[in-house]
């Protein structure tokens, strides 16, 4: 197996995450890791960095992962992509629609680049599954979607790092809404009418949102709401994807900490002649997963794409970009 | 491997997928054929794990049903010839393809096999990336209904129909995307040689769609030879939801998914309740106090639990 020398920058709870998926992987030699805290690097054997730059530029590898705190993703990127480095970024693709354009001019100049964004979500089994349902047509066309993507909130959510808005860029909506929002334009593709109310509802002084209502259409009129929330007190994974001939309900989604409940795709088709049940009963379908591969999954398609065997086929620059200039929208409206 | 379980509404069932007199019929041809074919195979290794360590459960018209202790799976030890032969016996052929067996089948089996075919669809899709232009080689289909469905469906380029007592043409598939294997393994006596010879009928990247009655399921577990559903030689293999991950392994496939949707257990057990054994207690007790909601959640957990009568596969060879 080819392996492929790579660096993680940013080792808190998402570069871990990123180095363990990595090293199941089994095809990432892993030559150096950095962080400004070096409390977070304890306990790894790689070398260790504090200032990015000087990790890339010493260790000249060929694929580098960036976890770090929204702001600092741009630089890091487009000084990646300048040197011709392969690039997995988390998401959010920056603070803002102007980080995002600023990435995306980097990949325009570099010369066969690979840029590839962590929205993990999209490789979630039951994510995969509603895919398949979908364009295997057996469902007919999806027209409509409602989604909530909750959390607990926390003891000390108003100094987390994700609400200083000079690091993160927003609220709940920018952390955690950006992968339901990347699931509508998965399923529905990019909505050009927005509208949303995006407030502090609890912790009032907070600088960013605690929560955000969004009301959205796409260009040929497929329609979806979303609510992302820190203040619905438990977290809570909710899709529902309506379609001409039948519907799909994504619930749950498995975590490390499984606090979201089991993850399951539920799916009938609509049987208006009341073959398989009752009128409002028709028969049901239900899958239940108890395995999350989906790091798993994003990093062999990285890896590919590094080895230049397959293009990135999810989190493009493309998508990253539209899914700012839709958050954009969102927070200005 | 991607661990998923399917369920649906247990009190949409509607009644039986059988026509009583014909199922009469069926069973006299069959029981006439034991009757003059007793088993006389003294074998008593568990042709799914290898094991002896099996132990009688129960008997049907004097043929014995053996458990494994191993893998849980139920199995009669009959030779290859008697089962053949019980295949192919003219009298039950003659009845299968008859006009008003396959219409009966077509009444109570139709929302059966559209549902097959979507979920067909459906996991097709999600494995081959398509589900249609797909070259489909049917084993064992003996019903009219299910085979024009499939036929019908927009999945097949080319469709074989192989080994079936139906008088239809079919196009000859040499080597096929998919492979349908649906309620065959039941009357197979070496369930891993059959699995393992169609791997050749299969593309690279092919996939085998099984669906099987499990050995392991509430109903037959509970009911044992009391279940009128079970008899001599049309089951003899019966694997347990283990036992059939271990033929698969054995014969060289891959398991991509194995869930067990079937539901009819809670109501097969119902319907027969006074046969159930009077130490099963806790039967007994729900049997006599549950509400319908809760027998429905009784089967939904069956279900998901992959304890259910019925399991369906998806496959492909091991590389």
């Amino acid at each position: 197996m080819e392996k492929i020398k790579t660096v993680i920058i940013g080792m808190g709870r998402m570069g871990k995450t990123r180095y363990e998926a990595m090293k199941r992987h089994g095809g990432f030699e892993i030559t150096a890791i950095c962080d400004t805290a070096a409390h977070n690097m304890d306990g790894y054997k790689e070398k260790k960095y504090e200032r990015w730059q000087e990790c890339i530029d010493e260790t000249e590898p060929k694929a580098v992962i960036v976890c770090t705190y929204n702001a600092a993703i741009p630089e890091i990127v487009c000084y990646a992509l300048e040197k011709g480095i392969a690039v997995f970024s988390e998401k959010p693709p920056g603070r803002n629609l102007e980080d995002a354009l600023k990435m995306k001019e980097a990949y325009e100049r570099a010369e066969d680049p690979v840029l590839k964004f962590g929205f993990n979500h999209r490789y979630h089994n039951s994510v995969m599954e509603a895919r398949a349902l979908i364009d295997s047509k057996i469902l007919g066309e999806v027209i409509c979607a409602r989604g909530v993507y909750g959390k607990a909130g926390s003891p000390n959510f108003e100094t987390e790092w994700r609400n200083d808005t000079s690091i993160s860029g927003g609220g709940i909506m920018l952390d955690q809404g950006i992968h339901m929002l990347d699931l509508m334009y998965y399923f529905l593709g990019e909505f050009t009418e927005i509208q949303s109310s995006v407030d502090q509802l609890v912790w009032k002084d907070m600088p960013t949102e605690d929560s955000a209502f969004s009301i959205l259409r796409t260009g040929d009129g497929k329609v979806a709401s979303l609510h992302s929330s820190a203040i619905q007190w438990r977290h809570k994974f909710s899709l529902d994807l309506i379609c001409t001939k039948g519907f799909i309900s994504l619930n749950g989604l498995l975590t490390s900490t499984k606090s979201y409940g089991e993850e399951r795709i539920s799916y009938y088709r609509k049987d208006l002649e009341q073959k398989t049940g009752g009128l409002g009963k028709p028969m049901e379908h239900t899958m239940c997963f108890n395995e999350d591969q989906s790091w798993d999954y994003e990093m062999e398609e990285f890896y590919e794409a590094v080895r230049g065997k397959k293009a990135v086929v999810q989190g493009k620059i493309e998508d990253a970009v539209n899914l700012m200039k839709m958050l954009d929208n969102i927070y200005s409206v | 491997m991607l661990k998923a379980y399917d369920y649906g509404e247990p009190d949409q069932q509607t009644g039986e997928i059988q026509d009583a007199g014909l199922f009469r019929k069926e069973k006299g041809i069959a029981l006439q054929y034991v009757l003059d074919n007793p088993n006389h195979i003294k074998e008593r290794k568990c042709p799914v794990c290898g094991t002896a360590h099996t132990k009688f459960i129960f008997s049907r018209w004097d043929i014995d049903y053996l458990f494994c202790d191993e893998c849980c799976s139920i199995f009669v030890p009959a030779d290859k010839k008697t089962i053949k032969d019980y295949l192919n016996i003219e009298k039950m052929r003659e009845l299968r393809i008859s006009d008003e067996y396959q219409q009966q089948a077509e009444e109570r089996r139709a929302d059966i096999w559209d549902g097959q075919v979507m979920w067909a669809q459906f996991r097709i899709y999600r494995y081959l990336g398509r589900n249609t232009n797909l070259d489909i080689i049917d084993y064992g289909n003996r019903y009219n209904g299910s085979v024009n469905r499939f036929r019908g469906s927009g999945m097949c380029s080319r469709y074989e129909l192989r080994d079936s007592i139906l008088p239809i043409d079919t196009e000859k598939v040499s080597r096929a995307d998919v492979i349908l294997y649906i309620n065959q393994l039941q009357h197979e006596s070496d369930p891993v040689a059959t699995l393992g010879s169609l791997k050749k009928d299969l593309k690279k990247g092919g996939i085998l769609i099984l669906n099987t009655r499990l050995g392991s399921g509430f109903d037959i577990l509970t009911l044992k030879g009391s279940m009128d559903s079970i008899f001599p030689y049309e089951h003899i293999m019966l694997p347990s939801r283990r036992g059939l991950e271990m033929i698969l392994d054995k014969a060289g496939y891959e398991l991509l998914e194995i869930t067990t949707p079937g539901t009819r257990d809670m109501e097969s057990v119902l319907k027969n309740k006074e046969r159930v054994e009077e130490s099963n207690f806790f039967i007994k007790y729900l049997l006599k106090t549950a509400d319908r909601s809760t027998l429905a959640d009784f089967q939904k957990f069956l279900q998901k639990s992959g304890m259910s009568s019925f399991a369906q596969v998806v496959a492909k060879v091991r590389m």
